[in-house]
This record gives C-alpha cells, sequence and structure tokens, in this order.
C-alpha cells in the first residue's frame, strides 16, 4: 500500500452549494455554503432531520454529485480538475456503506465476488490473489471464511452488512461514507457493527464520513460533529463538547430529543416543537428562527456567521457580540 | 361507547390493586411454512392493568409483533393460536367470532402500526379515511361524523385541523401522519391501545414529540398501552412495566425500574449494555452470535449458544420461569 500522508485532509468541503433547480423560479437548497475539513484517521459525524441535506452532503462527497457552488476537494484536489487519473486514484480510495444491506448487495453474486469486485475495477490483481484477499477481508470482519461461496440472502442482516464493510474495505480506501450504517440492524447486532468500525479506523486510519441520526451512536463513534439545518451547518464541534456545551438551539433541541437512558430520567426534557420547513421555502435570517425556542428580532433578517465557540464553531446570533 | 360503560373493576382509578385489563396466558401460536410448523409464541403470559404502559421489547423475529397482532386478529392466513387465553372484561378473546370480536376490535382494544404511509390509504383524504372510523365505531354520519373528526384530529394536536381534513396522506409528513393513525386508533374510545413500534420511521424530534402526545392521550382517555418495541430508550421514556422477549418467550419481566437496575437475564443485561449512551466512550458489550431462526429449535434455553453464563444445564433444558423480586420474574436457570 502506498503511504498514507497524514497532514493533508482526506476531503474537505469549502463553501461548498448545491442548488436543484425545479423551474425557473424555483431552487431547493440542499446544500448552502459548507465549510468542512476531515483529517486521516478522523470521523466527523452529520446529524440533522430529514431534508437537512445529510444524503446530499455524502453524494458530494461521493463525487456523485457536483457542487454548484464552491469546492469538495479529495486530498488537496478539486473534484472540478480530475483527469482520468485522478478519477481512478479516487475510485480507488473511497468506498461508501450504505444503510440497508438488503438493497446495497448483488443478490446474484457470491460474498466473495462482491467483496473482490472493487479490486478487479481497480487494479489488475490475479484472480488467487484476489480471493486470498477477500478472505482475510473476512477475518478482520468477523466473519466465517465459509460464507464466502454464499448469496447475499443465505446472511442475516448484520452479516451482509460485514459484507458490505468488507468490501468497502477491500482496496484500502481513505474515505468511507457510512450512511446510517447500523440503523437497519437489530440492537444486538448493532454494538458488534460499531465496534468492528472503531478498530478498522485504529489498525489503518480511514476517514469515516457518518451520516446519522441518533445522536449516542454518531457521538459515540464521531471525533467531531456537524449539525446541519436545512442545508446549512448550524454548529460543528468535538463530539465531547457538542454533547456537554451544546450552543446551538437546534443542537439543544436535538439533544432534548434524545430519550432518557434510564426510567428516572424520563420526560425531563421539553422536545422541539413543529417540522423542518421545505427546503423550497425556508425561512429568511437563520433558517430555524420558526422553531427556535430563543429567536429574536434579527434572527427572521440576518443569516448568522459561523463564529468560533470553544473547539469548533457556532453560526447563532446568541452568539455574534461575546464571540 | 364501551369506555363509558359499566366498569368490571370497582376501583377504576386505583392501578395497582384492580384485577388486570388484559390477561394473556401461555399464548402459543405457530406458524405453517415450507419447512414445517413454526413456533412463534411459546406459552407468552402477561398482565395489562388500567391506565398503565407495558413495554414488549425484543429483537425482529422475537415475536413481539405476533403477540401484539394475535391480540388484534390480525394475523397472517398460515398462522395459528394453538393455546393460551386473551381475556378482556372476563372474557377469553380467542372463543369469540369474528362478529363478536368486532365489538373488541377499535372499541375496546385499538392499535397503532409503525408506518403510517402504509396504514393509510393514499387515495382518500384525511377526512374519509378519519370519518370511516368514526362511522364504523360510532355510528356517526354527516356533520355529526365531521364534526367528531375535527375534534379527533385536534386531540392529537393537528393544526387548523378543519382544514387537514381535505389533505391526502402524501401532503402530511411523517409525524403529523403517524398523529392521524392515533385519531383514527381512538375514534371508539378504546381502553387499550396497542402501539407496534410507532415512532420508529419518525425523526428523533419528531419521535419525542409523540411519544409526549401519547402520555398526553393515555392520561386524557385513560388508556392502557401496551408498547412494542426494540429499544430501550423508549422503554425507559415510555413504560410501567417491561417484559423482554427472545425467541417468541418473554424472557424477563418486571417493573421498569427493577428491569433497568436490576437485570436478571443474560440477555436483557447485554442488550442494555450494547446501546451505546449519550457522552460514554467506553467499548460497547457486544452479543456474539445472531438471532436464532425459529426454525431449528435446539434443545435447552434459546440464548445459550449467545449466552456469556451458560452451562451444561442450559443447553440440555428449558429453563423454568424463575420469581424473582415482586412482580419480576427472569426465564433462566441462572437468575438470582
Amino acid at each position: 500500500m502506498s503511504a498514507m500522508t497524514a497532514d493533508v485532509p482526506v476531503l474537505e468541503f469549502r463553501n461548498a452549494s448545491k442548488h436543484f433547480a425545479l423551474s425557473r423560479d424555483r431552487v431547493v437548497r440542499a446544500l448552502d455554503g459548507i465549510d468542512l475539513v476531515l483529517e486521516a484517521g478522523q470521523t466527523i459525524g452529520v446529524v440533522g432531520e430529514s431534508g437537512c441535506g445529510k444524503t446530499t452532503l455524502s453524494k458530494l462527497a461521493l463525487m456523485l454529485q457536483r457542487p454548484t457552488g464552491g469546492e469538495v476537494l479529495f486530498r488537496d484536489m478539486e473534484v472540478g480538475a480530475f483527469g482520468r487519473e485522478d478519477w481512478r486514484r479516487f475510485r480507488t480510495s473511497v468506498q461508501a456503506v450504505f444503510q440497508d444491506p438488503w438493497s446495497s448487495l448483488n443478490p446474484r453474486m457470491r460474498v466473495i465476488d462482491i467483496i473482490a469486485e472493487p479490486l478487479v475495477a481497480s487494479s489488475s490483481m490475479p484472480r488467487v490473489e484476489r480471493e486470498a484477499r477477500a478472505a482475510r477481508l473476512m477475518d478482520d470482519v468477523g466473519l466465517p471464511r465459509a460464507f464466502l461461496s454464499r448469496f447475499p440472502h443465505e446472511l442475516s442482516g448484520g452479516q451482509r452488512q460485514r459484507v458490505a464493510i468488507a468490501r468497502a474495505l477491500s482496496i484500502e480506501p481513505r474515505l468511507i461514507v457510512l450512511d446510517e450504517p447500523v440503523s437497519s440492524l437489530d440492537v444486538s447486532i448493532r454494538s458488534q457493527v460499531i465496534n468492528l468500525l472503531k478498530d478498522l479506523q485504529e489498525q489503518r486510519g480511514y476517514g469515516y464520513l457518518l451520516i446519522g441520526h441518533d445522536l449516542a451512536t454518531v457521538a459515540y463513534i464521531s471525533h467531531r460533529i456537524a449539525v446541519m439545518y436545512l442545508g446549512r451547518i448550524v454548529e460543528i464541534n468535538t463530539s465531547a463538547e457538542l454533547i456537554s456545551d451544546p450552543k446551538h438551539p437546534y443542537t439543544q433541541g436535538l439533544l432534548a430529543a434524545h430519550l432518557a437512558d434510564h426510567p428516572a430520567q424520563r420526560g425531563r426534557n421539553v422536545p422541539l416543537g413543529g417540522e423542518v420547513p421545505s427546503p423550497l421555502s425556508p425561512p429568511p435570517g437563520c433558517h430555524f428562527h420558526t422553531r427556535c425556542p430563543k429567536a429574536m428580532e434579527i434572527c427572521s433578517r440576518v443569516e448568522p456567521m459561523s463564529i468560533s465557540s470553544g473547539a469548533g464553531l457556532v453560526a447563532c446570533h446568541l452568539y455574534g457580540q461575546a464571540g | 361507547m364501551n369506555a363509558h360503560g359499566p366498569s368490571p373493576s370497582p376501583h377504576p382509578s386505583a392501578r395497582r390493586s384492580e384485577a388486570p385489563l388484559l390477561e394473556v396466558r401461555d399464548l402459543t401460536v405457530e406458524f405453517k411454512t415450507r419447512h414445517g410448523e413454526v413456533r412463534a409464541l411459546d406459552r407468552v403470559s402477561f398482565d395489562l392493568r388500567a391506565g398503565e404502559t407495558l413495554g414488549i421489547v425484543g429483537e425482529s423475529g422475537s415475536g413481539k409483533s405476533v403477540t401484539a397482532r394475535s391480540i388484534m386478529r390480525l394475523l397472517p392466513r398460515n398462522a395459528r393460536v394453538t393455546g393460551g387465553e386473551i381475556r378482556y372484561d372476563g372474557r377469553d378473546l380467542l372463543t369469540l367470532s369474528d362478529r363478536e370480536f368486532r365489538g373488541i376490535r377499535g372499541k375496546a382494544i385499538s392499535m397503532v402500526l409503525q408506518d403510517p404511509l402504509t396504514s393509510l390509504n393514499p387515495v382518500f383524504r384525511i377526512g374519509w379515511q378519519v370519518g370511516e372510523a368514526v362511522t364504523i365505531q360510532q355510528g356517526l354520519r354527516g356533520a355529526a361524523r365531521d364534526a367528531r373528526s375535527v375534534d379527533l384530529l385536534r386531540g392529537v394536536n393537528i393544526p387548523a385541523p378543519e382544514i387537514r381534513l381535505h389533505n391526502y396522506p402524501h401532503e402530511m409528513s411523517g409525524g403529523m401522519r403517524q398523529r392521524v393513525v392515533s385519531a383514527t386508533a381512538l375514534a371508539g374510545n378504546p381502553r387499550i391501545l396497542i402501539c407496534d413500534e410507532p415512532t420508529t420511521a419518525l425523526d428523533a424530534t419528531i419521535q419525542a414529540q409523540f411519544l409526549n402526545l401519547l402520555r398526553g392521550l393515555q392520561e386524557a382517555y385513560g388508556l392502557a398501552i401496551i408498547f412494542i418495541t426494540h429499544d430501550f430508550s423508549v422503554v425507559a421514556e415510555m413504560c410501567d412495566r417491561v417484559a423482554v422477549m427472545y425467541s417468541g418467550q418473554i424472557r424477563e419481566r418486571g417493573d421498569v425500574f427493577e428491569i433497568f437496575d436490576h437485570p436478571a437475564h443474560p440477555y436483557t443485561r447485554a442488550l442494555l449494555a450494547s446501546v451505546p449512551k449519550l457522552g460514554e466512550t467506553e467499548r460497547l458489550t457486544t452479543i456474539p452470535g445472531q438471532p436464532p431462526s425459529s426454525a431449528n429449535k435446539l434443545p435447552g434455553c434459546a440464548f445459550a449458544p449467545r449466552c456469556p453464563i451458560a452451562d451444561s444445564v442450559c443447553h440440555a433444558s428449558e429453563p423454568p420461569d424463575m420469581a424473582l423480586r415482586d412482580d419480576h420474574t427472569s426465564l433462566c436457570w441462572r437468575a438470582q
């Protein structure tokens, strides 16, 4: 394997936007001015309600879609400037694990071929070597090698998700986009997969972009968390600081929605009211002001700038002067 | 109607002392499959008391939804109740004819399912669907039906219900749709509401709102709730008592505080320890192996192959239901 260069970020969003034009005057601003840096060996978790742009963000990270404004960089290279060789390098360095292991594995391929497929596509590795590699990957993800000759329908959900992870690891990627990797799994299987993802990162230094909705799980896996609301990052901080000292009222609302870990804590939180407004006509100023319990007059007029707060950034007028 | 009828209990408000509203005894359900008869529920027993919330927790295939569906008579065609009783109001519901059961379903016991998009008919307006329930459950028609529909929607905190009646399901958000489903479920003033993973498809914020609403409805209607879930934090948030299911059997049962503070069954203990808690960073406990498939039953305890403390007895013979403190039982040889 080529040497890891730790100083270059694996993935970087620079003021990146993605707007979808539905008609001349109807534009969905799925992403708006995203700044995000993912270093090698790190995990950034992205949280927010449905419709906040998490999935669009992951599509941009996978270069499945191009930004309509700003830049997305993979290891300091701007996607727009990718040549043939850059694309090849990109595709051999980035992988994804999706939520549903029932639809993300080809039902007509055996496990061995599923895991080795990225190697076929990206290298001229001889078949014998590929298959030996697939067998080692089965060990890595804790599946018996006997499963190599099975088809996906012969495996349980947790086993399938391990196959999906093994496939992602086959080419020793630098970046893995994890889109809700455990939400479709049974509770007793989730912790197996979560521990596996953490161990693999520690051993091999993968960068993870983790899309999730359960704050406790995302915080457990991630070094930093970006909180998204209607296409914007409203707060980003280390997991520990974001959980213990959330600044943005939306982050506070998400934390309040987290249910009790013990019956003694029940009913202690007032959940955030309302729902995410349509991204077709987001509220002016701070998008969140319509649901914000601390909204001020300025919030409906002026979009707040991101200012630094502890180890992170927050975009909220409450901290405008103090920052 | 039913809720206003004579109460079977002399102390409808006393929660602990009165006779249970619903008694399930040794309920056994079998499915006919290509591989022969498969036992999906094996001698499941529990009580539901008036006004309380009972959580039934389990993973996929544990039998929690089959339990709910057997009570509601919504089992698929290849399933059959082969033993046990479901007693409500002094009667065994399993002995009622389909016609008699119509007086129970929706009126005495009602249900909210996981996915509000599939429990609502996409081609009818909300008003029609809520109105249908009002007509069936209460015999109201015309203006009286519409007025009652608006009341029901208002009761589940749907803003501007008069306008919402004209919406189709796709014009509403998931959270709003689940409220509509709940309004429909409450049309017959039931005393028992069975919720089968009602918040699994919802965002965390909307889930919290819905659970809050459910608490309010429980108070307002004096509902007893059976909450089917895979999520222990929903149990912590909502339930008074808990039954933990694994492989078609209730493995452990007890007061919610008792279960969280002194879980006796190794499966319950492992499940509680395998969920990340907000802000904690210790390595998660895992449960090795996979949930069993009910097709090939081994002798002994069904959890034994994955159990960290199983010994030869556990692998050889089925554990008894051990009574622990108070109301707390555990189906385990090693329970203390």
